[in-house]
């Protein structure tokens, strides 16, 4: 029998707002890039519907969460939270031992890792952020410029931060997924 | 990250995915209330491209850079004055080469400092035109056919509105609106309409492009 994983033990719930959440991110990525590539942006033209994708899967990807953390799915999102938020000397040891090698440490950890806790507290907060500036520069005409300019800086380096730690976690999810096949056979 | 630092983090459980949400959520908002102090000490280097803030962000909106050919390029100018034209590049080069320095701002923030726009004051190209009392308002077309925008004719004079064909003494790219397009100094980017093919004189004025997707028609910085 299939051993769960962590957070599918936590709630299955968890899994379908995560991949949901991340089909809407992937989206929301893709059109960030062609609104601020220029190459991208000549290939596919027509800004105000890139924008309006851009925004919509923005929303909506905060919005999965969020939703994750009310009744109506018995706040799934709220228990993995919660546990992701506990910090132990474990997740400590975990760090210290990416942090000389950038290599994943080989012991297995029965549920989330320091890295995963820290990955986290980045992306959450970067969503919020992303959300709050993303709907000051897409509402510009009820703010007034400085905070449009504050919006436009804190937007472009949250999104920086948020794309490295996204790619981070596919990569080690995809090496990780690869380990396992291999490790089937 | 030292490892005694983290020594110290782990005698504080529960504490540091915690704080690190919190910092971060707390650097939001000081990039968000000091952007434009920000943005003023960055200036125009590499730092201050990357944060979004200084450089261009290139668009089109229709679904690609649409493109004309200079040498069969026709700028046409009609509407509610006695001398409609129908000018080619050469044409349009003959009137004068004039030259401005402004800022070019995008209304979301972002800005471009100390830009050398030349070509054609607005208000020189319209006096040749001869407009009639009827004339109020200028209309602005691309060659894409979608974008259009427009601007009073009292502003047109005041703020030194140019029909641009070089930017940086280089002849306009395609992303920036090759081979002519309209630069307002006083105004938001989203106003200069790139890919310029006709400007009309109206007595009552018409929503640009972007207007008619909630932009305020007063655009002015």
């Amino acid at each position: 029998m299939k051993r769960l994983r962590w957070y599918e033990r936590v709630d299955k719930n968890v899994s379908k707002l995560h991949n949901a959440a991340s089909l809407l991110f992937g989206l929301c990525l893709v059109s960030a890039a062609v609104l601020y590539n220029s190459t991208l942006q000549g290939l596919i033209g027509h800004r105000e519907v890139v924008r309006e994708v851009h925004v919509l899967s923005g929303v909506l990807s905060v919005g999965a969460i969020l939703l994750g953390f009310t009744p109506l799915f018995r706040s799934s999102v709220g228990k993995v939270w919660r546990l992701m938020m506990l910090w132990s000397a474990e997740d400590s040891n975990w760090v210290t031992q990416w942090l000389k090698t950038f290599r994943r440490p080989s012991y297995l950890i029965d549920g989330p890792n320091g890295g995963q806790k820290i990955g986290t507290a980045v992306v959450a907060s970067s969503m919020l952020v992303l959300l709050i500036t993303g709907l000051i520069l897409r509402f510009f005409a009820y703010f007034p410029l400085w905070l449009r300019v504050g919006a436009t800086l804190a937007h472009t380096l949250f999104a920086y931060l948020i794309t490295l730690f996204v790619a981070i976690h596919i990569y080690y999810v995809v090496s990780r997924q690869n380990q396992l096949e291999t490790e089937d056979h | 990250m030292a490892s005694s630092d983290l020594t110290k983090i782990a005698s504080d459980p529960q504490s540091f995915p915690r704080r690190t949400f919190l910092y971060l959520l707390g650097g939001g908002a000081v990039l968000l209330g000091a952007g434009s102090s920000l943005q003023s000490m960055l200036g125009s280097s590499s730092l201050g491209k990357s944060s979004g803030l200084d450089g261009y962000h290139i668009y089109t909106v229709s679904g690609g850079y649409p493109t004309m050919d200079p040498t069969t390029y026709r700028l046409e100018v009609s509407g509610a004055l006695a001398n409609p034209m129908s000018l080619s590049l050469g044409d349009l080069q003959s009137f004068g080469h004039s030259q401005l320095t402004a800022t070019f701002q995008c209304v979301t923030g972002w800005q471009v400092p100390n830009q050398l726009f030349s070509g054609v004051f607005l208000s020189d190209l319209i006096a040749k035109a001869r407009p009639t009392s009827m004339a109020k308002f200028v209309h602005f077309t691309s060659f894409d056919n979608i974008y259009t925008e427009s601007i009073s004719i009292e502003d047109v004079a005041k703020y030194n509105v140019m029909v641009v064909t070089q930017l940086d003494n280089m002849p306009l790219t395609v992303e920036h609106g090759a081979p002519v397009r309209i630069f307002m100094p006083h105004n938001f980017g989203y106003k200069s309409i790139k890919w310029l093919s006709k400007i009309e004189l109206t007595p009552v004025e018409t929503q640009g492009y972007w207007e008619n997707y909630g932009y305020p028609s007063n655009a002015q910085i």
